[in-house]
């Protein structure tokens, strides 16, 4: 009697050490939301957050980033390509899981997609170096050649500017819009733009990449929020991402990101 | 299925500001391109015919350039390349309607050398002999009989051409040109009601090729050369080999 | 001193190195009507394209009533076209323009003419053939026969010094040539100089001042109609003969 005790003790202490490993392991396990691989839909044209090299590459925050929330939930991550104007409606199609792309939290966005904030950045403008024709804040743009990336919240921005400069009697901008952010700047490289509006992320690269040919006179006091999207029905990949992000920041990830592409660590805050 | 689709939000983009503008400009692009290719492409395919080797040569070059190279690629590179290589090409006069007018003519005409120079092939020598027979000079001989009859032949390929111009006018919102197209994105990511805004843009499409049909149909009649109180509907002109170019 | 209204003189003419006429020499007087036979392929409608001044010799020279017009630049030939008439075996009537504008077209183009005043001389030649009431018929609603006398009304109406004719009813069919031959026979017997490439053997016996016989780019033959069917003098027109009669 005494001997199956102890062997049942001895079987019940395993076993509860086995429920302990395993909860502990559990604990620590952490389930993905998405099966297989995590795709998320990306507009490559605004770097740092994203871009392609001369090579195809892919490169950036964003790129880090989405790479780092797979690497935790174990899955791959797999990149699909959208227009800016195309991610939301790719991710209503189903066409990936989430949209990540540097696309700013606004009310009407989020009303049909739930976001996730993980960076805040301010807007900026940017004119030819020297600042020949200077512009030192939104009201100076009255009257100048602007470009901008199309359908985005800056064009959205600039519109209603125009709308203002018409109203109170100020010669309204010359605003031409095009499919890529850089494609905006290189107007200004190529002298028919004086100026574009983006973010303070896009602009720290354009500058890096044209030496001495660009400036950012004016920083919009506001911040934005860029936010990773997701679909209503996807409750729990939601929390998931909300979970990744927490992590993520709390081990250094972002602060490393952040200091790879040389964004202000306040920012990832 | 349609249960979903907003007629008041179709509407409300179908008789929008942005979309009627947008249509108009593509119309007008599509218009002043066309004439302006068909205008180019004569020249052109007259020089096909030169007894001068060296305009032959020209025009084979400018041909095969045109044709051989996307529009998309012309039209960007108009756009972009052009203001570095010459700094007014950067100036305010320098829009993007003119780029596109630029480069959507250029390329077109070379596809319509092609379809008139079939045209002008298609007419009766015999025409061009009788009149120099009675002393016309070749110029005239060409204004006043061989372009008519070749005009009757190139009226339906020239259609054909419209309706990919007009396509093609689609490609100009890479440039800046706020076109059909453009509205249409503007309003799907405003409202985020997809079905909506494009089936607007399409109805807008659809109307411009409707009139065009019609106008094409007119046009085929006064060159159907019939007595007065006898519309008798001619058999169809020679066949002009199609020059199938969707690929573009 | 001898003035033929129209001379072609040691005339050569070859296409990618073909020899279509060797050596020619020809002449036709005011008024009268020469008709040229021969087998296909024998240059007969090519020296009537010369004499037209449609295409130009090789070697050789065409006298207009005297003057060379012959290696003239494009320019200068066509004033003295207008002086030839010719009529094509396929009419090649202008199919965009009526029977009236097809006869107007040489007097407002190249005469210079009002509209009103070419309309008038046009609709009266389109009498003289007999197809008044066809003026404002397009050519494909004419029969050939119909179509052929508008052509020559086309090329009367230019009161031209020669008229010349490519074998004119070859394209019709039998019963439209009657129509054709008439105003043909009209003409000569109204004076006007013609040379006529035919098969209508009975034609030419009827109006020709004389028939020509072409041959591998020359001419074999040359004798007034009674001479030339009843007794020729070459075998080679006799062998032609027996196979059209």
């Amino acid at each position: 009697m005494k001997r199956s005790l102890g062997l049942l003790s001895l079987l019940t202490l395993v076993a509860a050490l086995f429920a302990v490993v395993g909860t502990a392991g559990a604990s620590r396990e952490i389930k993905s939301p998405v099966k297989g691989s995590f795709k998320y839909c990306d507009n490559p044209t605004f770097p740092p957050m994203e871009s392609k090299t001369t090579s195809g590459k892919l490169v950036g925050f964003d790129i880090d980033m989405a790479n780092a929330i797979a690497k935790h939930w174990k899955v791959k991550p797999k990149f699909v390509f959208s227009s800016f104007g195309g991610l939301l409606p790719a991710l209503g199609a189903k066409r990936c899981d989430v949209v990540i792309s540097g696309i700013f939290i606004t009310p009407d966005r989020v009303k049909q997609y739930p976001a996730v904030p993980y960076m805040r950045t301010h807007r900026v403008l940017i004119v030819k170096a020297g600042n020949p024709k200077g512009i030192h804040g939104p009201s100076d743009l009255s009257g100048k050649n602007v470009a901008v990336q199309s359908n985005t919240k800056y064009e959205e921005y600039l519109k209603a500017l125009n709308e203002q400069f018409k109203s109170s009697g100020k010669d309204p901008m010359n605003l031409q819009s095009y499919p890529g952010d850089e494609d905006a700047v290189a107007q200004i490289l190529l002298g028919r733009s004086d100026a574009v509006l983006t973010q303070d992320t896009a602009a720290g690269s354009y500058k890096k990449k044209n030496p001495g040919k660009l400036a950012t006179p004016y920083l919009f006091p506001e911040t934005d929020t860029f936010g990773i999207y997701y679909r209503k029905s996807d409750k729990k990949l939601g929390a998931g991402l909300k979970t990744a992000i927490k992590t993520l920041k709390k081990n250094g990830t972002f602060k490393r990101l952040a200091a790879k592409y040389q964004l202000p660590p306040t920012d990832v805050k | 299925m349609l249960a979903t689709f907003d007629t008041h939000i179709f509407w409300e983009a179908l008789s929008s500001n942005p979309y009627w503008k947008g249509a108009l400009l593509a119309f007008e692009l599509t218009v002043a391109s066309l004439a302006a290719a068909c205008a180019i492409g004569f020249f052109l395919a007259l020089g096909r015919s030169s007894r001068n080797g060296a305009i032959r040569g020209v025009v084979f070059f400018y041909n095969w350039i045109f044709r051989a190279t996307p529009t998309l690629l012309q039209l960007i590179f108009i756009w972009y390349a052009l203001p570095q290589l010459w700094p007014t090409f950067a100036s305010n006069w320098f829009t993007p309607f003119l780029a596109a007018f630029i480069a959507l003519s250029l390329n077109e005409a070379a596809y319509m050398s092609e379809i008139i120079r079939a045209g002008l092939l298609a007419v009766d020598p015999g025409q061009e002999l009788a009149g120099r027979a009675l002393g016309m000079s070749r110029p005239r001989i060409l204004w006043r009989i061989v372009i008519p009859q070749a005009v009757r032949i190139v009226i339906p390929p020239t259609g054909n051409e419209f309706i990919t111009l007009l396509k093609l006018t689609s490609l100009a919102s890479v440039i800046s040109l706020h076109e059909l197209l453009t509205a249409s994105q503007e309003r799907a990511t405003a409202s985020f009601r997809y079905p909506e805004a494009y089936a607007a843009a399409l109805v807008y499409y659809l109307g411009i090729v409707s009139i065009l049909m019609v106008l094409q149909a007119q046009l085929e009649r006064r060159f159907t050369w019939s007595s007065a109180g006898r519309r008798r509907r001619r058999v169809a002109a020679p066949a002009v080999p199609a020059i199938s170019h969707d690929a573009r | 001193m001898n003035q033929a209204l129209l001379r072609a003189e040691g005339v050569h003419k070859s296409y990618d190195g073909l020899t279509v006429l060797r050596d020619v020499s020809f002449e036709v007087d005011r008024g009268q009507v020469k008709v040229i036979i021969g087998p296909s392929g024998s240059g007969k409608s090519t020296l009537l394209r010369c004499l037209a001044l449609l295409e130009p010799a090789d070697a050789g020279e065409i006298f207009l009533d005297g003057e060379r017009v012959s290696g003239r630049r494009e320019k200068e030939l066509a004033p003295h076209r207008s002086e030839i008439g010719m009529v094509f075996q396929r009419f090649n009537l202008f199919q965009n323009m009526t029977a009236l504008n097809n006869v107007m077209c040489g007097l407002v183009e190249v005469r210079k003419l009002k509209k009103r005043e070419a309309r008038e001389r046009a609709f009266e030649f389109l009498d003289r053939v007999g197809l008044p009431d066809k003026a404002n018929q397009y050519p494909d609603e004419l029969s050939g026969g119909q179509q052929q006398r508008v052509a020559i009304a086309r090329a009367l109406v230019m009161r031209p010094k020669a008229m010349l004719f490519d074998e004119p009813t070859s394209a019709l069919d039998v019963e439209l040539v009657r129509e054709v031959l008439d105003v043909m026979e009209g003409l000569a017997q109204d004076g006007m100089t013609m040379i006529v490439v035919s098969h209508e053997l009975r034609f030419a016996s009827h109006v020709a001042s004389s028939i020509l016989m072409m041959d591998e780019g020359r001419i074999v033959e040359e004798g007034p109609p009674t001479e030339f069917f009843t007794s020729p003098k070459h075998e080679r027109t006799r062998r032609f003969l027996a196979l059209v009669e």
